[in-house]
Protein backbone atom coordinates (compact mmCIF):
# COMPACT_ATOMS: atom_id res chain seq x y z
CA UNK A 1 0.00 0.00 0.00
CA UNK A 2 2.28 2.91 1.52
CA UNK A 3 0.36 5.18 -0.62
CA UNK A 4 0.84 4.64 -4.04
CA UNK A 5 -1.61 4.04 -6.86
CA UNK A 6 -2.68 0.81 -7.46
CA UNK A 7 -3.24 0.08 -11.28
CA UNK A 8 -5.89 -2.34 -12.36
CA UNK A 9 -3.06 -4.47 -13.98
CA UNK A 10 -1.94 -5.12 -10.74
CA UNK A 11 -5.36 -6.13 -9.11
CA UNK A 12 -6.56 -9.10 -8.54
CA UNK A 13 -10.07 -9.15 -8.29
CA UNK A 14 -10.65 -12.53 -7.52
CA UNK A 15 -8.34 -12.68 -4.72
CA UNK A 16 -11.56 -12.70 -2.33
CA UNK A 17 -13.23 -15.51 -3.86
CA UNK A 18 -9.81 -17.33 -3.65
CA UNK A 19 -9.58 -16.80 -0.08
CA UNK A 20 -13.42 -17.21 0.70
CA UNK A 21 -13.24 -20.58 -1.36
CA UNK A 22 -10.12 -21.90 1.51
CA UNK A 23 -11.98 -24.15 4.13
CA UNK A 24 -11.22 -21.51 6.56
CA UNK A 25 -12.48 -18.58 4.23
CA UNK A 26 -15.77 -19.46 4.48
CA UNK A 27 -17.30 -16.00 6.53
CA UNK A 28 -14.58 -13.79 5.16
CA UNK A 29 -17.28 -12.03 3.37
CA UNK A 30 -18.98 -11.13 6.25
CA UNK A 31 -15.89 -9.00 7.69
CA UNK A 32 -16.91 -5.86 8.94
CA UNK A 33 -13.80 -3.92 8.96
CA UNK A 34 -14.43 -3.52 12.57
CA UNK A 35 -10.91 -3.57 13.71
CA UNK A 36 -11.61 -6.10 16.46
CA UNK A 37 -8.70 -7.77 15.24
CA UNK A 38 -6.17 -5.34 15.03
CA UNK A 39 -7.34 -3.69 18.27
CA UNK A 40 -6.73 -7.22 19.85
CA UNK A 41 -3.78 -8.25 18.27
CA UNK A 42 -0.88 -9.04 20.62
CA UNK A 43 1.85 -8.75 17.84
CA UNK A 44 0.08 -5.97 15.67
CA UNK A 45 2.56 -3.57 16.52
CA UNK A 46 5.25 -5.80 14.57
CA UNK A 47 2.89 -6.11 11.51
CA UNK A 48 3.39 -3.43 8.64
CA UNK A 49 -0.33 -4.30 8.18
CA UNK A 50 -2.61 -4.82 10.69
CA UNK A 51 -5.29 -7.55 10.61
CA UNK A 52 -8.26 -5.25 10.06
CA UNK A 53 -5.69 -3.79 7.45
CA UNK A 54 -5.11 -7.02 5.40
CA UNK A 55 -8.81 -8.31 5.24
CA UNK A 56 -9.49 -4.94 3.40
CA UNK A 57 -6.42 -5.07 1.52
CA UNK A 58 -7.74 -8.89 0.40
CA UNK A 59 -11.16 -7.38 -0.68
CA UNK A 60 -9.61 -4.81 -2.83
CA UNK A 61 -7.96 -7.44 -5.35
CA UNK A 62 -3.92 -6.67 -3.67
CA UNK A 63 -2.92 -10.12 -3.50
CA UNK A 64 1.07 -9.29 -4.46
CA UNK A 65 1.27 -6.91 -1.04
CA UNK A 66 -0.89 -9.09 1.04
CA UNK A 67 1.16 -12.40 0.30
CA UNK A 68 4.38 -10.47 0.54
CA UNK A 69 3.47 -8.57 3.43
CA UNK A 70 4.92 -9.33 6.74
CA UNK A 71 1.68 -9.90 8.90
CA UNK A 72 1.42 -13.44 8.74
CA UNK A 73 4.48 -14.15 9.46
CA UNK A 74 4.51 -12.36 13.10
CA UNK A 75 1.17 -13.73 13.78
CA UNK A 76 1.88 -15.73 16.91
CA UNK A 77 -1.17 -18.38 16.81
CA UNK A 78 -2.72 -17.01 19.85
CA UNK A 79 -6.26 -16.88 18.96
CA UNK A 80 -6.84 -13.72 20.58
CA UNK A 81 -8.75 -12.23 16.97
CA UNK A 82 -9.95 -15.73 16.30
CA UNK A 83 -12.55 -15.72 19.76
CA UNK A 84 -13.44 -12.21 19.68
CA UNK A 85 -14.16 -11.59 15.96
CA UNK A 86 -17.76 -10.62 16.05
CA UNK A 87 -18.06 -12.10 12.41
CA UNK A 88 -16.61 -15.32 13.47
CA UNK A 89 -14.00 -15.40 11.03
CA UNK A 90 -11.04 -18.01 11.59
CA UNK A 91 -8.28 -15.49 11.04
CA UNK A 92 -5.78 -17.34 12.73
CA UNK A 93 -6.26 -20.69 10.11
CA UNK A 94 -6.94 -17.40 7.08
CA UNK A 95 -3.21 -16.41 8.83
CA UNK A 96 -1.97 -19.80 8.13
CA UNK A 97 -3.61 -20.06 4.69
CA UNK A 98 -1.71 -16.75 3.88
CA UNK A 99 1.74 -18.76 5.09
CA UNK A 100 1.44 -21.21 3.00
CA UNK A 101 0.03 -19.24 -0.40
CA UNK A 102 3.14 -16.81 0.06
CA UNK A 103 5.69 -19.98 -0.01
CA UNK A 104 3.82 -21.94 -2.34
CA UNK A 105 3.75 -18.89 -5.35
CA UNK A 106 7.42 -17.94 -4.23
CA UNK A 107 5.68 -14.45 -2.96
CA UNK A 108 6.90 -14.76 0.72
CA UNK A 109 8.37 -11.12 1.73
CA UNK A 110 11.75 -10.29 1.11
CA UNK A 111 12.21 -7.86 3.94
CA UNK A 112 12.14 -11.15 6.55
CA UNK A 113 13.33 -14.94 5.87
CA UNK A 114 11.15 -15.81 8.49
CA UNK A 115 8.93 -18.03 6.57
CA UNK A 116 12.55 -20.06 6.39
CA UNK A 117 12.13 -20.62 10.04
CA UNK A 118 9.07 -22.79 8.82
CA UNK A 119 9.99 -24.33 6.10
CA UNK A 120 13.47 -25.79 7.96
CA UNK A 121 10.83 -27.14 10.97
CA UNK A 122 8.81 -28.96 8.51
CA UNK A 123 12.21 -30.06 6.63
CA UNK A 124 13.20 -31.69 10.42
CA UNK A 125 10.23 -32.82 10.89
CA UNK A 126 9.53 -34.59 7.73
CA UNK A 127 12.55 -36.23 7.92
CA UNK A 128 13.01 -37.07 11.74
CA UNK A 129 10.18 -37.42 12.75
CA UNK A 130 10.53 -34.99 15.68
CA UNK A 131 11.53 -31.55 16.14
CA UNK A 132 15.67 -31.01 17.40
CA UNK A 133 15.57 -27.90 18.84
CA UNK A 134 19.35 -27.05 18.33
CA UNK A 135 19.31 -28.08 14.56
CA UNK A 136 16.40 -25.63 14.08
CA UNK A 137 18.07 -22.64 15.22
CA UNK A 138 21.18 -23.66 13.64
CA UNK A 139 19.52 -24.18 10.56
CA UNK A 140 17.79 -20.84 10.41
CA UNK A 141 20.64 -18.66 11.95
CA UNK A 142 24.18 -20.29 10.96
CA UNK A 143 24.23 -18.95 7.92
CA UNK A 144 21.78 -15.65 7.50
CA UNK A 145 21.92 -14.53 11.12
CA UNK A 146 25.33 -15.54 12.49
CA UNK A 147 25.48 -12.07 14.71
CA UNK A 148 22.44 -13.05 16.50
CA UNK A 149 23.19 -16.47 16.70
CA UNK A 150 26.56 -15.82 18.85
CA UNK A 151 24.12 -13.70 21.01
CA UNK A 152 22.25 -16.73 21.82
CA UNK A 153 25.54 -18.50 22.94
CA UNK A 154 25.43 -18.09 26.43
CA UNK A 155 21.65 -19.47 26.40
CA UNK A 156 23.02 -22.76 24.61
CA UNK A 157 25.55 -23.06 27.09
CA UNK A 158 23.60 -22.53 29.85
CA UNK A 159 21.05 -25.47 28.36
CA UNK A 160 24.16 -27.77 27.48
CA UNK A 161 24.61 -27.13 31.12
CA UNK A 162 21.46 -28.53 32.12
CA UNK A 163 20.97 -31.00 30.14
CA UNK A 164 18.35 -30.35 28.20
CA UNK A 165 19.81 -29.37 24.80
CA UNK A 166 19.46 -32.74 22.34
CA UNK A 167 22.29 -33.10 20.32
CA UNK A 168 21.57 -36.23 18.47
CA UNK A 169 18.19 -36.21 16.04
CA UNK A 170 15.83 -38.34 16.69
CA UNK A 171 15.20 -41.37 14.09
CA UNK A 172 11.53 -42.03 14.23
CA UNK A 173 11.57 -46.45 14.15
CA UNK A 174 9.56 -47.40 11.52
CA UNK A 175 10.82 -44.63 8.86
CA UNK A 176 9.58 -46.36 5.10
CA UNK A 177 5.64 -45.96 6.02
CA UNK A 178 6.75 -42.53 7.95
CA UNK A 179 7.99 -41.29 5.00
CA UNK A 180 5.35 -42.92 2.45
CA UNK A 181 2.84 -40.67 4.89
CA UNK A 182 5.01 -37.18 4.53
CA UNK A 183 5.40 -37.59 0.77
CA UNK A 184 1.31 -38.35 0.06
CA UNK A 185 0.47 -35.50 2.35
CA UNK A 186 2.72 -33.56 0.12
CA UNK A 187 1.57 -34.56 -2.73
CA UNK A 188 -2.29 -33.64 -1.73
CA UNK A 189 -1.50 -30.51 -0.02
CA UNK A 190 0.12 -30.23 -3.73
CA UNK A 191 -3.35 -30.62 -5.54
CA UNK A 192 -5.01 -27.64 -3.53
CA UNK B 1 -6.91 -48.11 34.43
CA UNK B 2 -4.21 -47.11 31.87
CA UNK B 3 -3.87 -43.68 30.24
CA UNK B 4 -2.20 -43.48 27.23
CA UNK B 5 0.80 -40.45 27.23
CA UNK B 6 1.86 -38.16 24.39
CA UNK B 7 4.86 -36.31 25.29
CA UNK B 8 5.94 -33.99 22.63
CA UNK B 9 9.22 -32.87 21.22
CA UNK B 10 9.79 -30.47 23.55
CA UNK B 11 9.75 -32.84 26.72
CA UNK B 12 12.76 -34.88 25.37
CA UNK B 13 14.57 -31.50 24.70
CA UNK B 14 14.25 -27.67 26.65
CA UNK B 15 11.36 -28.82 28.82
CA UNK B 16 13.09 -32.35 29.81
CA UNK B 17 12.40 -31.44 33.49
CA UNK B 18 8.07 -30.82 32.54
CA UNK B 19 8.35 -34.57 32.15
CA UNK B 20 10.50 -35.45 35.03
CA UNK B 21 8.11 -33.93 36.87
CA UNK B 22 5.04 -35.43 35.48
CA UNK B 23 6.01 -38.97 35.56
CA UNK B 24 7.07 -38.58 39.39
CA UNK B 25 3.74 -36.65 39.96
CA UNK B 26 1.79 -39.64 38.23
CA UNK B 27 3.90 -42.23 40.21
CA UNK B 28 2.99 -40.50 43.37
CA UNK B 29 -1.06 -40.13 42.38
CA UNK B 30 -0.87 -44.16 41.21
CA UNK B 31 -1.94 -42.81 37.76
CA UNK B 32 -0.40 -45.40 35.35
CA UNK B 33 0.66 -44.24 32.01
CA UNK B 34 1.80 -45.74 28.89
CA UNK B 35 3.74 -43.51 26.23
CA UNK B 36 2.50 -43.97 22.81
CA UNK B 37 5.16 -46.24 20.89
CA UNK B 38 7.13 -44.49 18.15
CA UNK B 39 5.52 -40.86 18.68
CA UNK B 40 6.31 -38.34 16.07
CA UNK B 41 5.86 -34.30 16.26
CA UNK B 42 2.49 -32.75 16.34
CA UNK B 43 3.29 -30.39 13.96
CA UNK B 44 2.62 -27.34 16.25
CA UNK B 45 2.46 -23.80 14.86
CA UNK B 46 4.94 -25.23 12.38
CA UNK B 47 4.07 -27.04 10.04
CA UNK B 48 0.63 -26.28 8.92
CA UNK B 49 2.14 -22.69 7.93
CA UNK B 50 3.77 -24.97 5.19
CA UNK B 51 1.94 -28.19 4.66
CA UNK B 52 -1.63 -28.18 5.97
CA UNK B 53 -2.53 -31.99 4.90
CA UNK B 54 1.11 -33.23 6.73
CA UNK B 55 0.22 -31.13 9.36
CA UNK B 56 -2.59 -33.00 10.02
CA UNK B 57 -1.24 -35.98 8.75
CA UNK B 58 1.52 -36.11 11.73
CA UNK B 59 -0.82 -35.52 14.96
CA UNK B 60 -3.31 -38.09 13.46
CA UNK B 61 -0.27 -40.42 13.13
CA UNK B 62 -0.09 -40.36 16.65
CA UNK B 63 -3.59 -40.65 17.26
CA UNK B 64 -3.73 -43.50 14.91
CA UNK B 65 -0.69 -45.14 17.09
CA UNK B 66 -2.49 -44.67 19.91
CA UNK B 67 -6.11 -46.50 18.99
CA UNK B 68 -5.28 -49.32 19.17
CA UNK B 69 -3.72 -49.01 22.71
CA UNK B 70 -6.56 -47.08 24.60
CA UNK B 71 -9.52 -44.43 24.27
CA UNK B 72 -8.25 -41.68 26.99
CA UNK B 73 -4.61 -39.61 25.98
CA UNK B 74 -2.75 -36.93 27.81
CA UNK B 75 -0.61 -34.81 26.70
CA UNK B 76 1.40 -31.93 28.87
CA UNK B 77 1.59 -29.07 25.73
CA UNK B 78 -0.87 -27.06 25.15
CA UNK B 79 -0.27 -26.35 21.13
CA UNK B 80 -0.15 -30.74 20.97
CA UNK B 81 -3.50 -30.88 22.47
CA UNK B 82 -4.67 -28.16 20.08
CA UNK B 83 -3.29 -29.68 17.12
CA UNK B 84 -4.67 -33.72 18.39
CA UNK B 85 -7.81 -32.06 19.12
CA UNK B 86 -8.16 -29.85 15.42
CA UNK B 87 -7.61 -33.36 13.61
CA UNK B 88 -10.38 -35.15 16.21
CA UNK B 89 -12.68 -32.38 15.48
CA UNK B 90 -11.73 -32.34 11.46
CA UNK B 91 -12.81 -36.07 11.38
CA UNK B 92 -15.44 -36.21 13.67
CA UNK B 93 -17.49 -33.46 11.15
CA UNK B 94 -15.86 -35.58 8.34
CA UNK B 95 -14.67 -32.25 6.42
CA UNK B 96 -12.54 -32.93 3.05
CA UNK B 97 -9.22 -32.46 4.74
CA UNK B 98 -9.61 -35.87 6.90
CA UNK B 99 -10.42 -37.33 3.65
CA UNK B 100 -7.14 -36.62 2.37
CA UNK B 101 -5.26 -37.27 6.07
CA UNK B 102 -6.91 -40.99 5.89
CA UNK B 103 -5.52 -41.15 2.56
CA UNK B 104 -2.09 -40.23 3.57
CA UNK B 105 -1.91 -42.47 6.80
CA UNK B 106 -2.95 -44.88 4.47
CA UNK B 107 0.01 -44.53 2.41
CA UNK B 108 1.53 -45.54 5.37
CA UNK B 109 -0.34 -48.45 6.60
CA UNK B 110 -2.28 -46.75 9.29
CA UNK B 111 -5.81 -45.84 10.04
CA UNK B 112 -7.72 -43.95 12.67
CA UNK B 113 -11.39 -44.34 13.80
CA UNK B 114 -11.12 -40.90 15.52
CA UNK B 115 -12.25 -42.46 18.94
CA UNK B 116 -9.14 -41.01 21.12
CA UNK B 117 -10.26 -38.26 23.37
CA UNK B 118 -6.95 -35.88 24.15
CA UNK B 119 -6.90 -34.32 27.29
CA UNK B 120 -4.23 -31.30 28.26
CA UNK B 121 -2.69 -32.59 32.19
CA UNK B 122 -4.14 -29.42 33.77
CA UNK B 123 -7.74 -30.96 32.29
CA UNK B 124 -6.48 -34.37 33.41
CA UNK B 125 -5.25 -33.29 37.07
CA UNK B 126 -8.42 -31.77 37.59
CA UNK B 127 -11.33 -33.43 35.79
CA UNK B 128 -10.32 -37.48 35.12
CA UNK B 129 -7.21 -37.54 38.12
CA UNK B 130 -9.84 -35.22 40.42
CA UNK B 131 -8.98 -32.33 43.01
CA UNK B 132 -9.87 -34.60 45.99
CA UNK B 133 -7.44 -37.06 45.18
CA UNK B 134 -5.00 -33.82 44.35
CA UNK B 135 -6.25 -32.54 47.78
CA UNK B 136 -5.85 -35.65 49.63
CA UNK B 137 -1.84 -36.47 48.44
CA UNK B 138 -0.93 -32.83 49.42
CA UNK B 139 1.41 -31.97 51.96
CA UNK B 140 2.09 -28.45 53.56
CA UNK B 141 4.81 -27.74 51.64
CA UNK B 142 2.87 -24.82 49.58
CA UNK B 143 1.87 -23.32 52.26
CA UNK B 144 2.71 -19.66 52.69
CA UNK B 145 3.30 -19.29 48.91
CA UNK B 146 1.44 -17.14 46.54
CA UNK B 147 1.32 -18.40 42.94
CA UNK B 148 0.73 -16.78 40.02
CA UNK B 149 -1.45 -19.08 37.19
CA UNK B 150 -0.59 -18.32 33.67
CA UNK B 151 -2.54 -19.71 30.98
CA UNK B 152 -0.88 -18.42 27.83
CA UNK B 153 -2.97 -18.94 24.75
CA UNK B 154 -3.83 -22.56 23.09
CA UNK B 155 -4.52 -24.13 26.41
CA UNK B 156 -7.86 -21.52 25.98
CA UNK B 157 -7.86 -20.90 22.66
CA UNK B 158 -9.69 -21.25 20.44
CA UNK B 159 -10.98 -24.38 22.06
CA UNK B 160 -11.27 -23.96 25.86
CA UNK B 161 -13.15 -27.82 26.31
CA UNK B 162 -12.62 -27.35 29.78
CA UNK B 163 -12.21 -23.69 31.10
CA UNK B 164 -13.24 -20.54 30.60
CA UNK B 165 -11.55 -18.86 27.57
CA UNK B 166 -11.56 -15.48 29.14
CA UNK B 167 -10.97 -16.69 33.10
CA UNK B 168 -10.09 -20.18 33.00
CA UNK B 169 -10.19 -21.13 36.57
CA UNK B 170 -8.51 -24.95 36.65
CA UNK B 171 -5.09 -23.83 37.63
CA UNK B 172 -6.32 -21.70 40.22
CA UNK B 173 -8.66 -24.94 41.56
CA UNK B 174 -5.18 -26.66 41.83
CA UNK B 175 -3.17 -24.43 43.71
CA UNK B 176 -6.12 -23.95 46.24
CA UNK B 177 -6.27 -27.83 46.32
CA UNK B 178 -2.38 -27.85 47.16
CA UNK B 179 -3.03 -25.46 49.83
CA UNK B 180 -1.19 -22.22 48.44
CA UNK B 181 -2.96 -18.48 47.60
CA UNK B 182 -3.87 -17.66 43.96
CA UNK B 183 -1.75 -14.70 43.19
CA UNK B 184 -4.45 -13.12 40.33
CA UNK B 185 -3.02 -10.79 37.89
CA UNK B 186 -3.79 -8.78 34.71
CA UNK B 187 -3.31 -10.91 31.55
CA UNK B 188 -3.40 -14.45 32.28
CA UNK B 189 -4.15 -15.68 29.08
CA UNK B 190 -1.89 -13.22 27.32
CA UNK B 191 0.39 -14.11 24.42
CA UNK B 192 4.17 -15.16 25.29
CA UNK B 193 4.86 -14.14 21.86
CA UNK B 194 5.43 -18.02 21.03
CA UNK B 195 8.00 -18.82 17.78
CA UNK B 196 8.43 -15.09 18.04
CA UNK B 197 11.58 -15.78 20.97
CA UNK B 198 13.44 -17.82 17.38
CA UNK B 199 12.33 -15.65 14.59
CA UNK B 200 12.27 -12.08 15.89
CA UNK B 201 14.61 -12.51 19.39
CA UNK B 202 13.83 -8.74 20.75
CA UNK B 203 10.19 -8.72 19.64
CA UNK B 204 9.85 -12.10 21.39
CA UNK B 205 11.76 -10.89 24.49
CA UNK B 206 9.59 -7.45 24.42
CA UNK B 207 6.18 -9.62 24.23
CA UNK B 208 7.48 -12.04 27.38
CA UNK B 209 8.99 -9.45 29.36
CA UNK B 210 5.61 -7.55 29.57
CA UNK B 211 3.91 -10.32 30.91
CA UNK B 212 6.52 -11.06 33.30
CA UNK B 213 5.97 -7.14 34.36
CA UNK B 214 2.30 -7.42 35.27
CA UNK B 215 2.64 -10.90 37.25
CA UNK B 216 5.58 -9.12 39.32
CA UNK B 217 2.79 -6.54 39.92
CA UNK B 218 1.12 -8.95 42.37
CA UNK B 219 3.89 -10.07 43.85
CA UNK B 220 3.72 -13.66 43.60
CA UNK B 221 6.26 -16.23 44.70
CA UNK B 222 5.67 -18.51 41.88
CA UNK B 223 4.67 -18.47 38.41
CA UNK B 224 2.88 -21.31 37.17
CA UNK B 225 2.33 -22.60 33.82
CA UNK B 226 0.41 -25.05 31.61
CA UNK B 227 2.91 -24.63 28.90
CA UNK B 228 6.59 -26.01 27.96
CA UNK B 229 6.96 -22.89 25.36
CA UNK B 230 5.32 -20.23 28.10
CA UNK B 231 7.71 -21.44 30.41
CA UNK B 232 10.61 -21.05 28.30
CA UNK B 233 9.65 -17.74 26.43
CA UNK B 234 9.40 -16.32 30.31
CA UNK B 235 12.73 -17.74 31.52
CA UNK B 236 14.46 -16.80 28.13
CA UNK B 237 13.28 -12.98 29.03
CA UNK B 238 14.25 -13.04 32.80
CA UNK B 239 17.85 -15.19 31.19
CA UNK B 240 18.08 -12.15 28.82
CA UNK B 241 17.83 -9.33 31.49
CA UNK B 242 20.53 -11.09 33.42
CA UNK B 243 22.90 -13.42 32.03
CA UNK B 244 25.23 -14.52 32.51
CA UNK B 245 24.58 -16.87 35.51
CA UNK B 246 22.39 -14.55 37.97
CA UNK B 247 20.17 -16.45 40.05
CA UNK B 248 16.63 -15.73 39.31
CA UNK B 249 14.36 -13.29 40.55
CA UNK B 250 11.19 -15.40 40.20
CA UNK B 251 10.93 -18.74 40.06
CA UNK B 252 8.61 -19.47 36.83
CA UNK B 253 7.50 -23.59 37.14
CA UNK B 254 5.65 -25.66 34.43
CA UNK B 255 2.26 -27.08 36.13
CA UNK B 256 4.16 -30.59 36.65
CA UNK B 257 6.66 -29.01 39.09
CA UNK B 258 4.25 -27.10 40.78
CA UNK B 259 1.62 -30.00 41.78
CA UNK B 260 4.85 -32.07 42.43
CA UNK B 261 5.95 -29.42 45.06
CA UNK B 262 2.70 -29.25 46.25
CA UNK B 263 2.81 -33.58 46.60
CA UNK B 264 6.14 -33.18 48.84
CA UNK B 265 8.37 -34.16 46.19
CA UNK B 266 11.88 -33.20 46.02
CA UNK B 267 14.04 -30.52 43.48
CA UNK B 268 15.77 -33.67 41.92
CA UNK B 269 12.29 -35.87 41.07
CA UNK B 270 10.84 -32.05 39.65
CA UNK B 271 14.07 -31.44 37.44
CA UNK B 272 14.20 -28.00 39.34
CA UNK B 273 18.31 -27.74 38.86
CA UNK B 274 17.27 -27.87 35.11
CA UNK B 275 15.57 -24.47 34.93
CA UNK B 276 17.58 -21.58 32.30
CA UNK B 277 18.16 -19.60 35.79
CA UNK B 278 19.90 -20.98 38.43
CA UNK B 279 18.61 -20.93 42.03
CA UNK B 280 15.21 -21.70 42.15
CA UNK B 281 15.03 -23.66 44.92
CA UNK B 282 16.61 -21.80 46.85
CA UNK B 283 14.69 -18.94 45.78
CA UNK B 284 11.39 -20.99 46.71
CA UNK B 285 12.72 -21.74 50.25
CA UNK B 286 13.73 -18.03 50.90
CA UNK B 287 10.36 -16.76 49.25
CA UNK B 288 7.79 -18.76 51.18
CA UNK B 289 9.44 -17.67 54.34
CA UNK B 290 9.78 -14.10 53.25
CA UNK B 291 5.34 -14.56 52.42
CA UNK B 292 4.85 -15.84 55.40
CA UNK B 293 6.57 -13.21 57.27
CA UNK B 294 4.91 -10.83 55.50
CA UNK B 295 1.65 -12.09 56.33
CA UNK B 296 2.19 -12.61 59.88
CA UNK B 297 3.09 -8.83 59.90
CA UNK B 298 -0.26 -7.70 58.13
CA UNK B 299 -1.86 -9.89 60.38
Amino acid sequence: MKNRILLESEQHRDFLEEIAALPEGERVLSCLQCGTCSGTCPAASLMDYAPRQIFAMIRAGMKKDVLGSLTPWMCSSCYECTVKCPAQIKITEIMYALKRAAIKQGLASPDTDVYRFYQHFTDIVSKHGRMNEMLLMMRYMALRHPVAMMSRVPVGMRMMMTGVMQVQPHRVKNADSFQKMVEKAAALEAQQ
Amino acid sequence: MKYLYYPGCSSKGTSRAYEEALLSVCRKLGVELEEIEDWNCCGATSVVAVNKVLAFTLSARNLALAEPKGKEMMTPCPSCWLMLTKVNMAFHEGVALADKVRQALAAGGLNYGGTVNVHHLLDFLVNVVGLDKVKKAATDSLKGHRIAPYYGCQIVRPYAESDDTYNPQNMEKLIEALGAKVAQFEGKTACCGGALMATRKDDGVEMSRNILKSIKRASPTIVVTPCPLCQLNLELAEFDEKQPWKETELPVLNLAQLVGLGLGLTPKELGLSRSLLPGVEKKIKTAKKDSASLETAQV
